[in-house]
């Protein structure tokens, strides 16, 4: 699904965000991406995004290669990723129902396809009853249900997630992980780059570590750190 | 800034017209003047004495390239002065004197022959001026020319301004967006898709200008052209282009350039926004 083969990621100012990294995530996998702040997991994940190009390497999306793709293909390769991120990113001025269903315009959907998928996608967040509120109407868990219905509502293959429960309470942050859970159940591969150390460690799921761009572990019903004690022995 | 927008392109687009209604009077007068091509009008001093007049004539006799020639007193010049100005030749009737100088009227077998026989006759005694048409299409040419390459220039500089004035317009819209835009993104939205909203702006820009500088030059042409024509110039309308033969292509013209010229804007506008 998709597959990072030895990428390097050098930005232009010189550091080295990513070096050598392989990868492959298989299809319905949900894989946990953690490591401390500049580890490089949002780097992965612009990677995926094609929001940045790699300095050496390949990276396979289904089974295509995109290192190097056109311009006028990246809007493809978008629309079959979805994403959600830390800050939401919804539109003010725009309900929940049109937040979601702009997704869909863009993408030149039929007018019976959007009325279709919006209200499918909003009851997959459980946000059915919400459509017509405004994102100042909404609290933060609601808001980044809005993004996840939105990723998701073009039902692509593959929802990556960057820190999505950085902004939340941490109960709030467990209703985001069911959501993930149930729209992963329905066999999207889910990617979630986070450092939320007690989420990783109850949900039991894949957990690759990146520190300093490099990836340091990859364990099938992993956890976040297996040594606790080892942060306080440093300091 | 919609405004300035507007009004660069509206500028741009008068000007274009000025420029262009010059040199399509330029090329009347040129086509006017090539139909009487072949001939030299040789005009003589009033106290000129017959022995001189008759060296003039003998040498441009000589002269194989000459098909004809024939004289010209100051009354038939006068005559037909009167006869050429119609309605207003009440005019010449004020004058005390003919104020026209006698001439030879020379036909050559050939334009690029006159040229010799003035070179012949331009020394002589008596001769006072000399006009022939070649000389007057060179400079024609010429001077067209000069003002095609000036307005060539200023029309690019200006144009220049304006798509830059357009692009930073559009530019604050395109920020008030950003947000939008970039979400646009990220979902798949294509170039083409975030783009024609803002290039809409920018057409409209152009169209609305183009409508502006169509009115204005075509009313304002209109106007110079019947006030030039009601205050006895007629010898000098007879080469300025008829406005209603101009309203059709200059329609089209500005509407076209207005609207390239705000399309390019917009695109310019976007150009750092889309590279995400
Ligand atoms: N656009 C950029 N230009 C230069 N350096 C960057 C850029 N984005 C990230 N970095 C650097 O790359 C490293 C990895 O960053 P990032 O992938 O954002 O880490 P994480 O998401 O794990 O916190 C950090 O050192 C960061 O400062
Ligand atoms: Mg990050």
């Amino acid at each position: 699904m998709i597959r990072f083969v030895d990428i390097t990621k050098v930005y232009k100012n010189g550091v080295k965000a990513l070096s050598s990294v392989s990868l492959t995530i298989k299809k319905g996998e949900f894989v946990f991406i953690v490591g401390p702040s500049g580890a490089g997991k949002s780097t992965l994940i612009k990677l995926i995004l094609k929001e940045i190009e790699p300095t050496e390497g390949r990276i396979y999306l289904n089974n295509e290669d995109i290192t190097e793709v056109g311009n006028r293909k990246i809007p493809h390769i978008r629309r079959s990723v979805g994403t959600v991120f830390q800050d939401f990113r919804l539109l003010p001025n725009k309900t929940v129902y049109e937040n979601v269903s702009f997704a869909l315009e863009i993408i030149g959907a039929s007018r019976r396809e959007i009325s279709r998928k919006v209200p499918a996608a909003l009851n997959m967040v459980g946000l059915g009853s919400k459509a017509y509120c405004y994102p100042d109407q909404l609290s933060g868990g609601e808001h980044q249900r809005v993004a996840i219905s939105r990723a998701i509502v073009n039902n692509p293959p593959v929802l990556i997630a960057d820190e999505p429960t950085g902004n939340l309470d941490p109960d709030t942050s467990w209703d985001i992980m069911d959501v993930l859970l149930d729209i992963n159940k329905k066999g999207t591969t889910v990617l979630m780059a986070t450092h939320a150390k007690e989420i990783v460690n109850v949900m039991k799921k894949r957990v690759v570590a990146i520190e300093a761009g490099r990836i340091v572990r990859d364990e099938q019903r992993g956890v976040y750190e297996h040594e606790v004690a080892n942060t306080e022995e440093y300091i | 800034m919609g405004l300035a927008s507007v009004t660069s392109i509206t500028a741009v687009l008068i000007i274009l017209g000025l420029v262009l209604i010059m040199i399509l009077s330029i090329n009347n007068l040129v086509v006017e003047a090539k139909s009487k091509f072949d001939e030299i009008q040789v005009f003589l001093e009033d106290d000129i004495s017959t022995e001189q007049l008759y060296r003039i004539e003998d040498t441009i006799k000589e002269s194989q390239e000459v098909s004809s020639i024939v004289y010209q007193t100051k009354d038939q010049a006068l005559e037909i002065m009167k006869e050429e100005w119609k309605e207003d030749a009440y005019l010449l009737e004020g004058l005390e004197e003919n104020p026209l100088p006698n001439s030879f009227i020379v036909r050559v077998e050939d334009i690029e022959y006159s040229d010799l026989v003035v070179e012949r006759v331009e020394g002589l005694e008596g001769v006072e001026d000399i006009v022939y048409y070649k000389d007057i299409i060179d400079r024609l040419v010429l001077f067209a020319k000069y003002i095609r390459f000036g307005g060539m220039v200023v029309i690019a500089i200006l144009m220049i301004i304006s798509i830059f004035i357009i692009s930073n317009t559009i530019k604050i819209t395109v920020f008030a967006r950003r947000d939008e835009i970039s979400i646009m993104k990220y979902v798949g939205a294509t170039n083409g898709y975030i783009r024609g909203p803002f290039i809409i702006e920018g057409v409209l820009f152009g169209l609305v200008g183009a409508l502006l500088s169509i009115l204005i030059v075509n009313f304002g042409y209109q106007y110079l052209f019947e006030a030039v024509n009601d205050k006895l110039y007629v010898l000098f309308t007879v080469y300025l282009v008829p406005p209603t033969s101009l309203v059709k292509d200059i329609s089209i013209i500005f509407s076209a350039m207005g609207m390239g010229i705000g399309a390019l804007g917009s695109l310019l506008s976007l150009k750092r926004f889309l590279n995400v």
